[in-house]
């Protein structure tokens, strides 16, 4: 008998035991023995203890949204039984979920149950010391009141009130952090994402906006280029519409300088250049120019500044260039060119990686531009498919409140000569950089939430000594990680099975509602709570200090973000019909299928004038990429086991990735004595990190790739590796310039 | 049956060879219950106060002298390192850890707790918030069962609520004490004792903790059928 069994038959007897004996056993509460004696903790039972519903196996079934920051944005649904999640499928009601699940969806029960996450309000006696005490909540929100109005009183405005939030958990109820402090007055908000932004901006040059075709819709297509993206890690439901395009014939090419799980999956593998792939979509598009494939009838239709292109083509671009610039032979690119500008519909799936550099948008828009050209966009089956924007159509109820009357932040004198005040921003991709040098006033106290900074943003050094200024950190999650060993205080947040949220895809083009299925475990609160609970200490510390409601229901909000917009867009009378099934968006058809592109001309812009106005080629000219600084490209990219730095502190997660490694191949690593297994340093300018060397031919041989991470038991934190180097584009549409993170160089050597 | 409500002294027929001191001498079962309530207070601390006052309940007259301790600052933060957090926690104080298969809380032995108090009329006031098998939960149930086996309080009560009778409170213990904690216990100090930083503190709260289990298991009817070796997931101890 194994060690399960025992376990299991030894509680099932003693259950049965339990079950059967409760009415014979009486009652110890009517004993007495209460509160003076014994029986401290326990109560008399007032209620049956919460059986499920009425589904097979007696399971309450409640509706979840995956809150990570993912392409498959998973409809889930939780079987809850005595209080308890017991299982999570993926929810069959959406087509594109499909009724599974990845390795982290599935990890969800665990994660919630883990009996490492943040379980109380808890305050550091020293930064980084590991020492920790336990705070009551009123404790916990008073110290952090205090800090806030204590800000306002030295400063004469919030703005050393700092607000960073990211992806770490999406939907729209998480934007009450947003709220909360908007309610408070102006503050200082780090601005930006490191992800996607320099491919928005390039695709907003191009058509006026980023609207990704629909996934459900791939397998019409006849060709699939998958560039500089890895699905198979990344993307896993959409990995059946590549292989149905392919059962249907399309072939699929994958572009990329690591030879991935996703190019394994292909029927051909480019490992292409780091960096050279707008080159690349050039040099096709000058030989499907050459031969006359380019589509005229669409660029008739749909293109405004062609012939503009077509003279940079004819000017500076051959395939033999591209060639040389890519690494991948010339003929490849002319047969490859041939077969997608001939393979009606066509697609192209850029992944974020590919815009990761200081040439990044402009790679976008070369890709943009192949796909353009042939003809493939607003066709089914067709489509340069990067992101999507389309579904972000919630009201925005979360964050919609207003400063109190005078509050003072940053003047904006309007041109009638009226003064404004507003919120201070900072580029989160520079956030080391800028929380050093933010002054007038410092960035006092900062407050993180849905992030990870110190594992996730750029030059780890700087940024331990930037955090080493803050006055007060509280961080709010749902882990211990690197930020919270930097934190003054952490607050314990729900999981996605404790509170009211509602999400959409970035991909595809689902809608959901995430129930709150069972009760926080613990002390964590969902974020509405914390917001109501800070608001209220402030406002008894100093009366009107803030204007959020103090009466604000968590349901009640989330069901006011579905207005107008949202009911119309898909297809619903009320929030409450997500509760019955998550809902697609009604629109059809491909992305730019009427031909009204949002751009000034209302046509696809291979010459986009906002372009130039904002300091780059108005033409989606090539860009060489960043110089190399050292003998070793650096990529950091997405883990299997984890999404940036969640999940892979679990134990679950810990059985198949238990350590960080770094990939080397086989002769880079021979030339430093470098054998597999053995531990490396691996040094850049901005700092260094240890860890174990795996050597593999599946990368290029002047490369390295560590996977972004953060382990519950390892110092590891790849971050070293990366400094905070802008992507060219980014800053229009988001805020600030992506991040170059795929643009680094280090070197590694044996320890 | 150990525990004879009236007549017969408590615990009057533990086996024989029961080691010196434990809860079958005259005075024992005060200790006992007073053991059992510090510790209960111990691993339910909340802060560096209430966690020095549980263990100085732990100074019992059938006890050696408890370690002096320099400051009590540094045993909270060890205390919330070892079973609190906010980092992962080396010993967490959770039945359904060592149990099953899975490192994780409100497993089967969480619901096998919750029923164990509802056998008894009793709930935790922080059920799904706070893990049933949290081990001060459960030994706040083994104490009240102690208790009213001890005061002989197994009547019918004014009110004709029907009251425990003593026989299934012994069973009770068996199944509950005996066998479920039995099966954890272990296995929890076997990490407290493996997690490396610990203290005096910590080491004098865990063996008294194993002093109360080894006092406690042989307490009860003796008829209930037990694993042959507790279970957890990290092997048999």
């Amino acid at each position: 008998m194994n060690k399960t069994d025992r376990a299991a038959r030894g509680c099932d007897n003693a259950r049965r035991f339990f079950l059967k004996g409760t009415a014979a056993l009486g009652t110890l509460g009517a004993l007495g023995a209460l509160g003076s004696g014994p029986c401290g903790l326990l109560r008399p039972a007032q209620a049956a203890p919460l059986k499920g519903g009425g589904y097979a196996g007696g399971y309450a079934v409640h509706r979840q949204v995956c809150p990570r920051n993912c392409y498959d944005t998973c409809m889930m649904l939780s079987h809850v039984k005595d209080g308890r999640v017991e299982f999570v499928e993926g929810d069959p009601a959406c087509t594109f979920t499909g009724g599974g699940l990845c390795v982290k969806g599935n990890a969800y029960v665990g994660s919630a149950y883990s009996p490492d996450r943040i379980k109380y309000p808890m305050e550091q006696q020293g930064r980084g010391t590991g020492k920790w005490k336990r705070l009551s909540w009123d404790e916990a929100i008073d110290k952090i009141a205090r800090k806030i109005v204590e800000c306002k009183q030295k400063d004469g405005s919030l703005l050393g009130v700092g607000l960073n939030r990211l992806s770490g958990h999406q939907g729209v109820t998480p934007n009450v952090a947003d709220g909360m402090f908007a309610s408070m007055g102006h503050i200082t908000r780090l601005v930006g994402t490191p992800c996607w932004p320099a491919g928005i901006d390039a695709q907003s040059y191009d058509m006026g906006k980023m609207l990704a075709d629909d996934p459900e819709e791939m397998p019409e297509s006849r060709y699939v280029i998958l560039w500089g993206g890895n699905p198979a890690y990344c993307s896993i439901h959409s990995m059946k519409y590549v292989y149905a395009a392919r059962e249907r014939g399309a072939k699929i090419l994958c572009i990329d300088p690591v030879f991935t799980q996703t190019a394994a999956k292909a029927d051909e593998y480019w490992q292409i250049r780091t960096g050279t792939d707008g080159a690349l979509a050039l040099g096709m598009c000058r030989h499907i120019l050459d031969k006359g494939l380019a589509d005229q009838r669409w660029l008739a239709a749909n293109a405004h500044g062609y012939d503009e292109f077509v003279a940079y083509l004819r000017d500076s671009v051959t395939v033999e260039w591209a060639s040389q610039e890519t690494g991948i032979p010339a003929d490849k690119i002319r047969a490859v060119a041939e077969e997608f500008a001939t393979a009606k519909p066509a697609t192209i799936w850029m992944g974020y990686g590919l815009q990761r550099h200081t040439n990044g948008g402009a790679t976008i828009r070369n890709i943009d531009a192949l796909c353009a050209m042939t003809g493939n966009i607003g066709v089914t089956g067709g489509g340069a498919r990067y992101g999507s924007l389309l579904n972000y159509v919630f009201s925005g109820a979360h964050g919609a409140f207003q400063p109190p009357a005078g509050s003072v932040g940053v003047p904006v004198t309007a041109p009638d000569g009226s003064v404004k005040h507003g919120r201070r921003t900072l580029n989160i991709n520079k956030m080391a950089e800028m929380l050093l040098t933010a002054d007038n006033p410092p960035v006092r106290l900062l407050w993180v939430t849905g992030c990870n900074p110190v594992s996730q943003i750029f030059d780890h050094q700087k940024m331990l000594k930037a955090l080493a200024r803050m006055e007060m950190t509280v961080v709010v999650d749902l882990f211990f990680n690197q930020t919270v060993e930097q934190a003054d205080i952490v607050l314990p947040v729900t999981t996605l099975f404790e509170e009211w949220n509602a999400n959409a895809g970035y991909w595809h083009r689902w809608v959901g509602i995430n129930e709150k299925s069972i009760e926080p475990l613990h002390e964590a609160k969902c974020q509405v709570d914390i917001a109501k609970l800070l608001t209220a200490r402030l406002n008894q510390l100093s009366p009107g200090f803030s204007t959020f409601p103090a009466d604000a229901d968590p349901r009640a909000l989330l069901m006011a973000e579905c207005g107008q917009a949202m009911k119309d867009h898909f297809g619903i009378a009320s929030m409450d019909d997500l509760l019955k099934s998550p809902a697609k968006a009604r629109k059809p058809g491909p992305a730019w299928s009427d031909g009204k592109y949002l751009t000034p001309s209302g046509k696809y812009e291979f010459k986009s004038d906002i372009c130039a106005k904002h300091g780059f080629n108005a033409l989606p000219v090539y860009v060489p990429g960043r110089k190399p600084f050292g003998p070793l490209r650096v990529l950091t990219p997405h883990a299997k086991f984890g999404l940036h730095s969640q999940f892979i502190n679990l134990d679950w997660m810990e059985d198949f990735n238990p350590e960080p490694l770094v990939y080397i191949h086989p002769e880079t690593a021979a030339a430093r004595s470098i054998r597999d297994g053995d531990m490396v340093e691996v040094k850049a300018r901005t700092g260094a990190t240890r860890l174990r060397a795996r050597l593999t031919s599946n990368m290029p041989r002047d490369h390295i790739l560590l996977y972004e991470a953060w382990f519950r038991n390892n110092a590891y934190n790849c971050q070293n590796l990366v400094d905070e180097e802008s992507a060219d584009m980014g800053a229009w549409k988001t805020g600030a310039p992506g991040v170059a993170i795929h643009d680094q160089f280090a070197d590694v050597a044996r320890i | 049956m150990s525990f004879a409500p009236s007549s017969a002294p408590p615990c009057a027929n533990v086996p024989a060879g029961a080691a010196p001191g434990t809860a079958n001498s005259p005075a024992a079962p005060a200790a006992f219950a007073r053991r059992g309530t510090a510790l209960r207070d111990f691993f339910f601390a909340a802060n560096g106060a209430s966690l020095r006052r549980a263990f100085e309940a732990l100074a019992l007259p059938d006890a050696p002298p408890l370690p002096p301790v320099a400051a009590w600052d540094e045993e909270e933060y060890l205390f919330n390192r070892l079973f609190v957090g906010p980092g992962p926690v080396a010993v967490p104080p959770y039945a359904s850890v060592y149990l099953e298969p899975e490192r994780r809380l409100m497993g089967e032995a969480t619901l096998f707790a919750r029923e164990a108090y509802a056998a008894l009329g009793l709930a935790s006031p922080w059920q799904g918030s706070v893990p049933d098998d949290h081990i001060g939960l459960e030994l706040d149930a083994a104490l009240a069962v102690f208790d009213a086996l001890r005061q002989g309080r197994t009547d019918v009560s004014p009110t004709g609520t029907p009251r425990p009778a003593a026989e299934d409170l012994a069973a009770w213990w068996d199944a509950f004490v005996a066998g479920h904690m039995a099966a954890w216990v272990p296995s929890f100090l076997d990490a407290l004792r493996r997690a490396g930083a610990t203290s005096a503190v910590m080491g004098r709260a865990g063996d008294d903790l194993a002093r109360w289990l080894a006092d406690a298991a042989p307490l009860g009817r003796g008829a209930f059928s037990l694993p042959a070796q507790p279970a957890t997931k990290r092997g048999a101890v």
